[in-house]
């Protein structure tokens, strides 16, 4: 019996530093977002407030409170997330199709180029990318940005729908084929509706991903272009506040997303994700 | 080699009560087969003697130790699985030496055990071989012999056979049986398949529903099978409900609702007492020809008739009861046509209602 | 009504006939992966062997490796000191979650998820707030009396950076480690356990040689991506010495000096080379051959 309260008591302390390690840089986060002053060596604020929320959201305006209404940033980031992502999708929904159900030529080869970006740092692509941008007048502009945020996440894009597509049984087409549907006629009514709920999960992930993309961002998009991570990397070095603010506006979707992939969950969707 | 003794075992899934107040004891030496039809406790019940699982109630022994609570693997059981689970990723030798080795024995000592138990299973020769190579009915008997190496003193066995095909299974069947008989080691045998614990078992244990229902050797519960269930469950029976109507000192008469009279030599009955026949398919005699008087004689009708190559399966309207047996392979009847059975009243089997 | 053709002769049944078809399909994504990518792919190797006469030489590496010969082992460093760390983690909480069935260790399998979805630049935020010398932890830490108020940690160095990778990657691996050990079936388990063996046998000789592979792509995935990400040492490593990619920024923002970036950016091609070689190999044999 001795073992057991030893394993019980072994599992609380798992437990409990679990709970730190996670929730005390999000709880940190949290804290700073409605301190209006808080001083070292206090464990909590000394003040706390809204006024950085209400400002961010343009609720206020207060110049004695440095944060400005995010709405522009959040405005830039969701055209740039939204264009991005109906681009990635129009790409790769046919792609994923044509990797999930059809002997592709070269496959190797059409594979090895989804799969070198994940592999291989992207930093150099962007960095390499912007003396081009800028001969093309596309450097800090939207259009470029949202260039960059498509080759970002069409990868991602591609891998998630060829997973979706290759999750629903071939015998299912087969059956609609062997009654005289056309392949144009079996992909609409058959299997599009089945991998409906991947490929949705697919669309998410890549507006996500848009969404808190920065590394990109901040070679092409600088110094014309706000996103709202662009907006949260500036405010960082000087007001944590308002940074936390932001940070917290990113989370959310995340989260969101979190929790809608746990209901329509398959690990295959995972599988494109991950590996 | 001691005995395995289950008292009042009881296990509990939420509503569901998988095994109920089991009482048993597995005679030292003996291989004891429990038997019973899909959700009736016999894998649960196995898997609380190996530690897989912990009872609710009830407390379980290993000769004379108490076991309920011990984990596995301090145990000394040896477990067949029915997927054989054999580690992927380990040669053959691999897979019987793990044991072996956790016990720190000298490694010598594990090569002369794995060849020997390689060469009891008859797989010599195929200690670098991966499972993966293997055939099915090799698999399993890796997977026995694994579960012999380390000469445990119960070996327990989870439906080993049931993913081998029809002939590599009544093979396998002697060869445990041999191999049981062998070493002398007690056994317990999880099996749905009756033939399959008629073969193998020094005794069967017949579970229903949680509880044990009949314990006995395979010809006690093949003859005299102590309810409706298990005559149903063990062998093929075809089923006619009676009345008594008449008693006598050491028999009986029985009548059907549709008036079908059987003499059965049984006494102790009452009248008017309701009385299930139990009868065998081989216990049907086909009268070659109208008899004269003789008792338990029939008129049938044949409704089908199946050539099974070795014998021609057929079943048989009697009043309004359906009779199922089995013919000498000749001439099939056909649908409709009229036959002459007997009974001979020795071999009817009354079971309870 | 189609009349005796059999499915598998129907077109494009299981891949029945290649052809046109995939191609174009599949052709707007590979058209935009080939300008998008592989263009300045090609132009960040090329341009690291030129230099300002656009003759081909090596002065760019020699400028690289005396100017930020440091930075780029500090970034091997992070990456190795990282990628272990959070595999052994990792390898602890995925064998420890697969094994236990309290209700401690689905609730710890929730949490960890957690690290999976936020995206770097949350992460790093989070980073900054609560390992900065006035920040959470360290506040915590104060008054609790393990650290003097006057003397902080100082955190936005490697410690914090390899806290805060290990903070994003570890659940990853977790989950991907996790996902191969539900696989494998309780039999498995309970066969080690029937002939003896303990738990940490069951993991370190069972569970874990099994999924061998799982573990290996996760290792590199995890190597690959810490030595890529940008966002992260940015906004947490102050001053010297910092990860390469911070050097890059450095080298084109203030410098405007694609070669030597593109030198630098050789070094992490270099850096990550055979782990990225060995994952793509594996993946693309996988998906091609099935194995």
């Amino acid at each position: 019996m001795g073992t057991r309260w030893r394993r019980a008591l072994l599992e609380g302390l798992l437990l409990c530093l679990v709970f730190f390690v996670i929730f005390g840089p999000i709880s940190s986060l949290v804290i700073w977002s409605i301190a209006i002053r808080w001083y070292w060596p206090n464990v909590l604020p000394q003040e706390i407030g809204l006024a950085y929320w209400k400002q961010a959201l343009g609720l206020q305006r207060d110049w004695a409170i440095a944060a400005v209404s995010i709405w522009g940033a959040f405005g830039t980031s969701m055209l740039v997330a939204l264009v991005s992502t109906a681009l990635v999708m129009t790409m790769a929904i046919p792609a994923g199709y044509a990797l999930a159900r059809f002997r592709v030529p070269l496959k190797a080869l059409i594979l090895l180029l989804f799969l070198m970006p994940k592999a291989f740092p992207q930093q150099p692509i962007f960095v390499n990318l912007l003396p081009t941008f800028t001969k093309w007048g596309l450097a800090g502009t939207v259009q470029g940005v949202i260039l960059i945020h498509i080759l970002v996440c069409l990868i991602f894009g591609v891998w998630i729908t060829t997973s979706a597509f290759k999750a629903i049984p071939q015998e299912l087409e087969e059956a609609a084929r062997s009654v005289g549907a056309t392949r144009w006629r079996t992909f609409w009514k058959v299997l599009l509706p089945l991998a409906a709920p991947g490929l949705l999960v697919s669309t998410v992930f890549v507006f996500i991903t848009s969404l808190t993309e920065f590394t990109g961002t901040f070679f092409i998009g600088l110094p014309f272009v706000t996103t709202l991570p662009m907006l949260l990397y500036s405010s960082s070095g000087y007001n944590m506040q308002f940074a936390s603010v932001i940070a917290i506006v990113l989370l959310i979707p995340s989260l969101l997303f979190m929790v809608l992939i746990q209901r329509v969950f398959r690990p295959e969707y995972m599988g494109g994700i991950a590996g | 080699m001691p005995e395995v003794k289950l008292e009042g075992v009881t296990k509990r899934y939420g509503k569901v009560t998988a095994v109920d107040h089991l009482d048993l004891v597995v005679r030292d030496g003996e291989i004891l087969t429990l038997l019973g039809p899909s959700g009736c406790g016999k894998t649960t019940t196995l898997r609380c003697i190996a530690g897989f699982i912990v009872p609710d109630e009830g407390r379980i022994f290993l000769g004379e130790e108490e076991v309920t609570r011990l984990p596995p693997e301090k145990r000394d059981i040896g477990f067949v699985f029915q997927n054989y689970a054999l580690w992927p990723h380990m040669t053959v030798f691999q897979n019987l030496a793990f044991g072996l080795q956790l016990r720190r024995t000298p490694k010598d000592e594990i090569g002369k055990r794995v060849r020997e138990v390689l060469s009891l299973v008859r797989l010599s020769g195929m200690e670098d071989r991966y499972p993966r190579q293997l055939s099915g009915g090799q698999q399993q008997r890796v997977a026995l012999a694994r579960a012999l190496v380390l000469r445990p003193r119960v070996l327990l066995l989870d439906e080993p056979l049931s993913n081998l095909d029809a002939k590599l299974r009544e093979e396998m069947r002697f060869e445990i049986r041999e191999l049981q008989r062998q070493l002398g080691i007690t056994a317990i045998y999880v099996t749905h398949d009756q033939a399959e614990a008629l073969v193998l078992s020094d005794r069967i244990a017949v579970l229903n529903e949680g509880r044990l229902v009949q314990l006995g050797t395979p010809e006690e519960i093949y003859q005299r099978p102590a309810n409706r269930f298990v005559a149903g469950f063990i062998g093929l029976s075809s089923f006619v409900e009676a009345r008594v109507a008449a008693v006598e000192a050491n028999a009986a008469t029985l009548e059907t609702e549709d008036g079908l009279r059987f003499r059965v030599p049984k006494g102790g009955l009452r009248e008017g007492q309701t009385v299930v026949l139990a009868i065998r398919p081989e216990h049907v005699e086909i009268l070659a020809a109208p008899p004269g008087e003789l008792e338990n004689v029939f008129q049938v009708e044949v409704l089908r008739a199946a050539y099974l190559g070795n014998s021609v399966d057929c079943r048989l309207r009697l009043g309004k009861w359906e009779l199922r047996t089995q013919l000498p392979p000749g001439k099939i009847p056909s649908p409709g046509e009229k036959l002459w059975i007997r009974f001979p009243p020795e071999k009817l089997i009354l079971v309870k209602a | 009504m189609r009349s005796g053709s059999s499915a598998v002769e129907v077109k494009g049944l299981r891949g029945g006939t290649g052809g046109f078809l995939p191609l174009f399909l599949l052709l707007p994504a590979v058209a935009f992966i080939l300008v998008m990518y592989i263009y300045p792919f090609a132009l960040s190797i090329i341009r690291s062997f030129t230099d300002e006469n656009g003759g081909l030489s090596l002065v760019n590496y020699h400028k690289a490796v005396s100017l930020y010969g440091r930075d780029i082992l500090f970034s091997i460093q992070v990456a190795v000191l990282g990628t272990l760390i959070s595999t052994a983690l990792s390898l602890a909480l995925a064998a420890y979650i697969r094994l236990s069935d309290s209700w401690a260790a689905r609730l710890i399998n929730s949490l960890s998820r957690l690290g999976i979805f936020l995206p770097y630049v949350v992460v790093a935020q989070m980073m900054r707030s609560f390992l900065a010398p006035h920040g959470l932890l360290n506040v915590l830490l104060a008054n609790m009396g393990l650290v003097d108020i006057d003397t902080p940690l100082q955190l936005f160095n490697i410690r914090g950076l390899t806290f805060g990778f290990l903070w994003k990657e570890t659940p990853f691996i977790t989950f991907i480690v996790l996902s191969g050990l539900q696989v494998i079936d309780d039999t498995y388990i309970e066969a080690a356990r029937s002939v003896g063996a303990r738990t940490r046998h069951v993991i370190l000789r069972i569970l874990l040689p099994m999924i061998k592979p799982t573990i290996a792509i996760a290792v590199v995935l995890t190597f690959c991506t810490i030595v890529s990400t940008f966002t992260l040492p940015y906004m947490i490593v102050a001053g010297n010495p910092t990860t390469v990619t911070v050097d890059i920024a450095h080298r084109v923002t203030y410098f405007g000096d694609y070669r030597v970036a593109s030198a630098l950016g050789v070094f992490l091609y270099l850096i990550v080379g055979a782990m990225a070689i060995y994952y793509l190999r594996r993946t693309v044999r996988e998906e091609v051959y099935g194995y």
